[in-house]
């Protein structure tokens, strides 16, 4: 029993079997067409938004799109859909995160 | 789709600003708020708010102490609102739109296709019998009742098809094509004989029914009998035993010979548009016109075309409006001449054109003999056309006694 709790803590993050990540770890999904349009879903909330740069802030991690010429078509509680023109998308590490933002 | 539910509904456009506009967004978003075109503004941002929603947009306010502000209100509630003074306005836009309802409940409009024995006139002029004009009531048309009618009344149409399409009524006919065949089939009962209606020399002859009384290469003139009604039944001694009367049928062609002419003058009047022209517009309620003024023309000779244009909304709803567009050409006629060559040239075109079209009635050109010449100002085109053609023709047949008598003639010369 103790050898299966070790063995628990060494790999916290084992994949359960046949189920989506955003179900499972509540991950940020974030769908691109192209680089004129974004989709996000499973957020918790918008951080920052200029026409430079949108910071979206998921339940482990924390993304920043940066571009220009943004326009978020709409903007609900399950999903949003932006417009713009964009450069690149960016991670943030959880512990830095309070040094960037 | 949405956007039209939006207009229906009516919404907000709406600027906040205030030390954290960002939560103000996030806790819209948690109480189930849509935002829409939300962008960037100075310190702060702006969006579209559905008017439902705005309520919920104050309580929020409170909480995280922004600034709301209104920056345009849009949609029907609101235009409504705006306009609320002007009842007669909207009563007008009401009416109209009941005006037009009411207008499709009529005909105004009868198209009739597929016409080819029967002209389209002839076709109205039933359904007017019938009672079926345009301004009657769509209800008053029973589609299928009248397609009945019209086949029996025209036993010609083989198929017939009524239906009503917005404010237009159509009906389509389709004629059946053998007509021949039902000549012959009433008058099955009375013999025929078949006569040559035009001279010439048979080239071929094929009997269907009765008896042939010329061969090929024979020469007939007009009005001679090619196949006798009468069939003669001998015995096996060369004796009559019995005469019996069918409708002779067949089918005989002959070499014929037709005479062509045809003369025009060589100087005729061409028209040289000057290039000025008057438009006039007339308006039609129904039936009745609506003189508009501006009507004398002040040209001496002029081409006038008319179209008239039937008002309607959509693909298929005809209204009982409609204006006649005319068109004045001014033209100056000028006096020109053909000269031999141009004459020699049309004449050509005459004569080719004459032998197209008894082509197409089924008459093979063998040879022409058609010479050209110029008499007191005209050009005269004259001769011979040889052709191949039917010659066949039913006539009554002759008495049983003018029978007996050309048969005693006959043995009398031979």
């Amino acid at each position: 029993m103790k050898k299966w709790k070790k063995k628990k803590k060494a790999c916290p993050r084992e994949e359960p079997v046949n189920l989506p990540q955003d179900v499972v770890y509540g991950a940020l999904i974030l769908t691109l067409t192209g680089h004129q349009e974004a989709y996000v879903e499973n957020y918790r909330a918008l951080l920052d938004y200029t026409e430079n740069t949108i910071v979206i802030q998921g339940k482990k991690e924390r993304i920043i799109i940066r571009g220009n010429d943004f326009l978020i078509q709409y903007f609900t509680n399950d999903d949003m859909k932006i417009t713009g023109c964009i450069s690149s998308i960016e991670y943030c590490n959880p512990k830095e995160q309070s040094n960037r933002w | 789709m949405i956007s039209f539910l939006n207009f229906l509904n009516g919404y907000y456009k709406i600027y906040i600003c205030g030390l954290c506009p960002e939560r103000f967004l996030n806790l819209c978003t948690r109480k189930g708020l849509l935002l829409w075109k939300l962008t960037r503004r100075k310190e702060g941002y702006q969006f579209y708010v559905s008017r439902k929603s705005y309520d919920n947009l104050l309580s929020i306010q409170e909480k995280t102490h922004t600034t709301i502000e209104i920056q345009g209100k849009y949609g029907l509630p609101f235009f409504l609102y705006r306009y609320r003074k002007r009842k007669l306005f909207f009563a007008g836009m009401i009416g109209c739109g009941l005006f037009i309802y009411y207008l499709s409940l009529f005909i105004w409009d009868i198209q009739i296709e597929g016409t080819l024995r029967y002209t389209e006139e002839e076709i109205e002029k039933y359904l007017m019998e019938k009672d079926i004009h345009t301004g009657i009531k769509k209800t008053k048309i029973h589609c299928a009742g009248l397609e009945e009618e019209i086949r029996e009344d025209f036993p010609d149409a083989a198929w017939v098809s009524c239906d009503i399409e917005g404010t237009r009524f159509r009906v389509h006919l389709k004629e059946s094509i053998d007509e021949a065949n039902k000549e012959t089939k009433k008058s099955d009962s009375e013999p025929k004989d078949i006569v040559a209606s035009k001279s010439g020399q048979i080239t071929s002859i094929i009997t269907r029914n009765g008896t042939p009384l010329v061969k090929k290469g024979d020469k007939v003139k007009q009005g001679d009998t090619l196949i006798s009604g009468v069939i003669y039944i001998y015995n096996e001694f060369d004796e009559l035993l019995e005469t019996s009367k069918v409708l002779a049928d067949g089918d005989i062609r002959a070499k014929t010979v037709l005479n062509y002419e045809d003369s025009f003058p060589l100087i005729y009047y061409a028209k040289s548009y000057t290039g000025r022209k008057k438009v006039h517009y007339q308006f039609y309620l129904g039936d009745y016109k609506l003189a508009l003024p501006g009507k004398n023309i002040p040209y001496e000779s002029y081409d006038k075309l008319d179209e008239k244009h039937q008002l309607k909304l959509g693909h298929n709803i005809y209204l009982p409006f409609s204006f006649e567009k005319t068109t004045i050409r001014e033209y100056l006629a000028v006096k020109k001449n053909y000269g031999k060559e141009g004459a020699k040239e049309k004449a050509n075109k005459k004569l080719n054109r004459y032998l197209k079209e008894q082509k197409e009635n089924g008459i093979e050109i063998v040879s022409s003999h058609v010479q050209i010449s110029f008499e007191e100002g005209k050009c005269v085109a004259k001769g011979t056309i040889t052709v191949i053609q039917s010659i066949g023709r039913v006539r009554k047949i002759k008495d049983t006694n003018e029978i007996k008598k050309e048969e005693k003639e006959g043995k009398v010369s031979s």
